[in-house]
């Protein structure tokens, strides 16, 4: 079976940098997105998505040194 | 990177993790805990180094960390403000990788996961994760 790899790029295309981003549960669907994590849950959760995915967009193109 | 369900105090909040076999324990960014309900106020913290020269103060509690239907870890997590920009967790030796077995081939393009059978049962409550 070939590994699930999804590639975020497009998906997120014009969410600015460094926001905060709640996409539909299946991963195909940007639902809001806003400077606090907060407000991008609300707003998911008034467009009808009550469990959207939370995450963030990055500051700048780079790799994680973790 | 993992989906999951990151579950504490009556809360939820689905969002992405990195398997990170540096990383001492389980961490995600200090706003979750904060969706989740959990208040830093009344947690005392510990200062975790994070990344490469780096250090945050980290806050913990128990929480459960379920992938899908195929796997429920209940572990002692670690939230901290040194995760903000990232906007995701990390899934380190305590409470993930001393539970499941995990194989990276990237030569192959595969990363694996194999999950115990039966489930083992939850690490004890009274973890504490080492101070770096």
């Amino acid at each position: 079976m070939a590994p699930a790899v999804y590639d975020f790029g497009e998906l997120l295309q014009g969410v600015p940098p460094g926001a905060w981003v709640a996409i539909s549960g299946d991963e195909k669907r940007v639902v809001a997105y806003a400077a606090e994590m907060r407000d991008a849950i609300k707003a998911a959760n008034e467009a009808g998505e009550q469990a959207p995915i939370v995450l963030r967009v990055p500051l700048s193109p780079s790799a994680f040194l973790l | 990177m993992l989906l999951l369900e990151l579950v504490a105090n009556g809360s939820r909040l689905r969002c992405y993790a990195e398997v990170d076999s540096g990383a001492d324990h389980c961490a995600f960014p200090l706003s979750f805990a904060s969706q989740l309900r959990l208040d830093p106020l009344t947690n005392p913290n510990v200062t975790t180094s994070i990344g490469v020269g780096g250090s945050a103060p980290t806050f913990y509690w128990n929480a459960t960390m379920v992938f899908g239907t195929v796997l429920s870890l209940d572990a002692y997590v670690g939230f901290t403000s040194g995760l903000e920009q990232q906007g995701m967790g990390l899934l380190g030796q305590c409470g993930f990788m001393d539970r499941v077995k995990v194989l990276f081939d990237h030569p192959g393009g595969v990363f694996q996961i194999e999950t115990p059978d039966p489930p083992q049962s939850p690490s004890p409550s009274g973890y504490q994760p080492s101070i770096l």
